[in-house]
């Protein structure tokens, strides 16, 4: 019930890792995300604007 | 602006979080150091309830309203609900794994959990297979309304029916010490606001989304 101190900080470093690095990848996946489709973005009202569409909602 | 703040309030919170969870609480009489995993562990079972919480109204909002940004809000959420729900099994395992000697134990709670996020990627699953915006949101209703109804069986779950999972507050748990509490008060509204920004984020970002998703079906035609 009471694992030795060396167990124990080993599984708190490792759970408080997982969670931080699990946010972390999180985070850096949605900023990756959005850069690619600012992107996106502009590339599709450039082609727009020359076609003279409308430029987004 | 509202979510700078939010990101940078979560910034200075993290650092308190972790002064309380490892100066502040004192070491736990029954299983020492080790419980010093439930501070982060429980805020993360907080938000993967919040997450199911949230998709589960947002679902019927968007069949009550029909507006797509109660659509938009539930898949958000959704996701956060993977992050969560993962982070929550992992650390639980953790802990198990020295304190239970086994990673795993099929009780109520922990079959719940994982039943809660397998509802989470199932609902991405489901959105992946269906092209057309409007019945993708109708159909993936479902699994919102699954998630929501794991919620109250799961937070039972500990006083339903025996089982191995701590059970520290309500009828039948021991309570905590006043430090103990302000510790886990701490983490849980640190990582409420670490939420609340990567929700707000989150959505900011299916709106650009959605605007690259409409924008090229207009370029098409």
């Amino acid at each position: 019930m009471n694992p030795s101190m060396d167990v124990a900080l080993k599984s708190i470093v490792g759970a408080y890792s997982v969670i931080f690095a699990g946010i972390f990848v999180f985070v850096w996946l949605m900023f990756g995300r959005q850069r690619k489709l600012e992107k996106k973005l502009d590339q599709l009202r450039e082609d727009l604007r020359e076609q003279g569409g409308p430029q987004g909602r | 602006m509202t979510r700078q703040m939010l990101a940078i309030l979560s910034m200075i919170m993290i650092p308190v979080a972790l002064y309380c969870a490892f100066v502040y609480a004192p070491t736990e009489a029954t299983m020492g150091q080790i419980q010093r995993i439930f501070y982060f562990h429980v805020p993360q079972a907080i938000l993967s309830y919040t997450s199911a919480i949230l998709l589960g109204l947002a679902s019927l909002m968007y069949l009550i309203k029909g507006d797509l940004k109660w659509d938009r809000m539930a898949y958000c959420s959704a996701e956060l609900g993977v992050l969560f729900t993962v982070t929550t099994l992992i650390t639980g395992m953790i802990w198990a794994h020295p304190v239970w000697n086994t990673w795993w134990e099929f009780d109520a709670r922990l079959t719940l959990e994982l039943m809660l996020g397998l509802l989470f990627v199932g609902y991405h699953m489901l959105r992946a297979y269906l092209p057309e915006r409007e019945s993708r949101a109708r159909l993936s209703t479902v699994f919102g309304f699954l998630a929501l109804l794991d919620v109250p069986i799961n937070y039972l779950s500990t006083y339903l029916w025996e089982q191995h999972h701590p059970r520290l507050y309500g009828p039948g748990g021991g309570g905590a010490d006043p430090a103990i509490n302000i510790a886990l008060l701490v983490s849980t509204i640190t990582f409420g606001i670490l939420y609340a920004y990567l929700l707000t984020q989150r959505i900011a970002v299916a709106r650009i989304e959605e605007e690259v998703e409409y924008l090229e079906q207009v370029v098409q035609v």
